[in-house]
């Protein structure tokens, strides 16, 4: 204890760097416990505290607990890039037109590997002043380098850089919550010349009405799936540059012969999954763009399908025939069918296992994927039938003809929606108002349903009464507690909510107003209000961290993405 | 069962071996070769390790803290809900800045992990919310950068701006405004229906 003896001693006063006398280890375990606010400050305390601060340990602490990964921009493409250029040498810089269905072939892996050239201490260029500058410097590497300049550091080290990962998502986050984003449209028939259905290169030629963001399972870049009336399905490179964007990769096409309504893909297994208004599942293989089986008459729906999702292990399927059907993804062989609503499924979602439907007859049912069973039934939520859906165990966020927007939470029965009228007209019956209702569920699925609700409390850190769930309660914040007063009328959905979807902090929905609004996961506060980006009814949305993505009547791609300026390579979506 | 411990300065302290054992440098000790002499303490004077004793001996019945329980994604989350500090713990800390250092160095050297992080947590709860001009006066530390690394450290910083903060505006002057707009009656709002879906 001879440090603290001295400075018993030399200082008089009571004061000392307590963080710099400690071993590095103890400094870092104390600033573990510093908020972001708090961190920056003491980064700018003193030199030896700015290197504790920069300590890439806590900075990855602090994006895990966000669950931010750090994502190493896909090494191969610079290997085949560098081997492309001598080999191509009339290769325009940029491309005019997509040749081939191959998305690393195009100006993005350039893009790619010049946002990794910088030795990973160096910051990336955030300022969004410095687009300009970012972008020249883009071309420079693709006019000029030489293959041997690349070769010369074949394997860049990409060391993740957690601090410079925070600071993005945090200032995507900050303009997603903020309505500051840049809005291009990736296929506008308008602007785009249609060369009539046989040829792709036009886009979709007729409404859009679902949509799906994934990341190519080999090169994890950004990729959309889009489905349309005109039949066919169409894979997007999100990478590329906005301008050589207007063409599709890829074309799933020539097996639906009505509408494709609702798409999804398993990146795991490499599907593609559609379903169409001809009643037909389709299941496509995401690398060839050819069919691998078709799910329809007996083993199908009667009707159209109105929705498809799937997780690790099973496709859902919901149609107008009112049934749901479970199917396995290794075998896909139909598994279960779900019977019990009185309506159209209109929309489905899955999570942990559990499914939740949601139909024109206005409930939302809660089903077991494993065994099929029905769980729950949700009534009264909504006025009208409910359009669609979204669930991520413990929370269910649902839209309805009747406009509005309901989100709760399955453990604490508590919630917010976006109708003041709700919470006065009547109570809304949540989960334990059906417990009583003997004979609608077995035993069994009483049983399977309380233990559900006990792993998922148990899963959130809750215990007995506590409602730290986050959710604020069933009070209405639109109306700030007063439940007669109405919002305003640019504050709600001023039609049928045809699309909604959350993740951690914001619920996402999409109407036939022609709007997108972003809404507070945690209050159901407006945060944003998306409007002028399409010209018609709005049937899907889908969003990352970088954008928000949909697509409608007007056979419109838009995307509003939140990342303009920002080097996100090595954000992971 | 008895556990003898000597100070550095040379003082002897007896205490009981549940006590003894909160500490897992004592424990493997005790485990290796057994309770048969006093276990000196070279690193630790008498008024810190009379500090620590104390707060072993409030702490005695509190379960172990398991090893895997302490490192990883758990321990961030068990960090997260053990955020509260009791008032105990709260008045045992609350002293001058040389002895926390010294119960902090103490902690690591006797490898208590609770009062360590007790510690480290008390030491963070002090610059929380704070300047960085408040921070160096606190700590009693001198501005090293140059004016230059200074401001460009400062425009870094802003870009941070925590979406806390965010969360706060985007609230105030967003729903939660006042409503200017008068209610439509439940029978005229009926009439606006929505169309078939």
């Amino acid at each position: 204890m001879q440090l603290g003896e001295i400075h018993r001693r030399v200082l008089p006063m009571l004061q000392m760097d307590i963080v710099s006398c400690l071993p590095m280890e103890i400094g870092l375990h104390v600033f573990s416990y510093l908020s972001v606010d708090t961190l920056l400050a003491a980064s700018l305390v003193d030199r030896q505290w700015n290197r504790l601060a920069n300590d890439q340990g806590l900075w990855r602490g602090l994006c895990h607990a966000n669950k931010w990964e750090w994502r190493t921009p896909y090494q191969d493409t610079l290997d085949r890039r560098t081997v492309q250029i001598p080999s191509n040498p009339q290769a325009p810089a940029v491309d005019e037109g997509f040749g081939d269905d191959e998305p690393e072939n195009d100006a993005s892996g350039s893009a790619v590997v010049l946002s990794m050239a910088n030795p990973p201490d160096t910051k990336p260029s955030v300022d969004e002043t410095s687009t300009d500058s970012a972008f020249s410097a883009r071309r420079l590497v693709l006019r000029h380098s030489s293959p041997a300049v690349l070769l010369s550091n074949p394997k860049l080290p990409c060391r993740p850089d957690y601090k410079a990962l925070y600071r993005t998502r945090t200032i995507l986050r900050r303009r997603l919550r903020t309505s500051n984003y840049r809005l291009t449209t990736l296929h506008d028939p308008i602007h785009t010349p249609l060369n009539g259905g046989t040829d792709h290169r036009g886009g979709h030629t007729s409404t859009i009405y679902s949509l799906c963001l994934a990341s190519d399972p080999r090169t994890s870049e950004p990729t959309l799936y889009t489905a349309s009336r005109d039949q066919r399905i169409l894979q997007w490179n999100l990478s590329s540059p906005a301008h050589s964007r207007s063409s599709p990769t890829k074309v799933f096409q020539g097996v639906h012969v009505g509408s494709v309504l609702s798409i999804c893909v398993s990146a795991t297994h490499g599907f593609l999954i559609s379903g169409g208004s001809d009643g037909q599942i389709v299941i496509w293989s995401l690398r060839t763009a050819l069919p691998v089986k078709v799910l329809e008459g007996r083993d199908g729906h009667y009707d159209s399908v109105l929705c498809v999702r799937c997780d690790e292990e099973r496709v859902v399927s919901c149609s107008k025939d009112r049934t749901l059907r479970i199917y396995d993804l290794l075998s896909l062989k139909p598994l279960h069918t779900l019977r019990s609503h009185r309506a159209a499924v209109n929309s489905l979602a899955l999570s942990n296992s559990l499914i939740v439907s949601a139909s024109g007859d206005r409930s939302l049912r809660l089903w077991d994927a494993e065994t099929g069973d029905l769980l729950r039934i949700f009534e009264g939520h909504h006025t009208r039938g409910l359009a669609s859906i979204d669930f991520s165990m413990p929370h269910i966020v649902t839209g309805s003809s009747d406009r509005q927007i309901r989100l709760f939470d399955l453990c604490t029965h508590r919630g917010w929606s976006t109708d003041p009228w709700r919470h006065q007209a009547q109570p809304l019956s949540f989960p334990e108002s059906h417990v009583d209702m003997t004979g609608l569920y077995s035993a069994a699925a009483n049983a399977q349903f309380s233990a559900l609700i006990a792993a998922a409390r148990v899963q959130a850190g809750l215990s007995g009464a506590e409602t730290g769930g986050g959710i604020a309660g069933d009070v209405c914040e639109l109306c700030g507690g007063d439940r007669r007063v109405m919002p305003p009328e640019n504050r709600v959905h001023l039609d049928l909510v045809r699309a909604v979807v959350m993740d951690e902090d914001v619920v996402v929905s999409a109407s036939y107003d022609s709007t997108i609004k972003v809404w507070d996961k945690k209050t159901g506060a407006l945060l944003s209000d998306l409007v002028s980006g399409h010209t018609g009814r709005i049937f899907g949305v889908a969003f990352d961290c970088t954008k928000i993505v949909s697509c409608g009547e007007d056979a419109r791609i838009c995307i509003w993405d939140f990342s303009f300026g920002l080097d996100t390579a090595f954000v992971k979506l | 069962m008895i556990v003898s411990l000597v100070s550095s300065d040379g003082k002897l302290y007896q205490v009981d071996e549940a006590v003894a054992r909160r500490s897992g440098v004592i424990y493997t000790v005790l485990e290796d070769i057994g309770n048969q002499k006093p276990i000196p303490l070279l690193n630790v004077p008498s008024h810190v390790l009379k500090q620590v004793i104390e707060y072993c001996e409030y702490h005695r019945t509190d379960p172990l803290p398991q090893d895997a329980e302490w490192s990883g994604p758990a321990r961030a989350e068990l960090v997260r809900r053990k955020a509260v500090v009791s008032d105990w713990d709260k008045k045992f800390i609350d002293c001058d800045q040389t002895l926390l250092f010294e119960i902090i160095q103490a902690a690591s050297y006797l490898d208590i992990k609770p009062l360590l992080d007790l510690g480290c947590k008390t030491v963070a709860n002090m610059m929380t919310g704070k300047s960085v001009e408040d921070i160096r006066a606190l700590f009693h530390i001198e501005n090293d950068f140059t004016p230059e690394e200074e401001t460009a450290m400062q425009v870094e910083r802003s870009e941070f701006e925590s979406l806390y903060n965010i969360m706060i505006k985007s609230m105030a002057g967003g729903v939660n405004a006042p409503v200017t707009s008068l209610p439509i009656p439940g029978k005229a709002r009926r009439r606006l229906r929505a169309p078939h879906y």
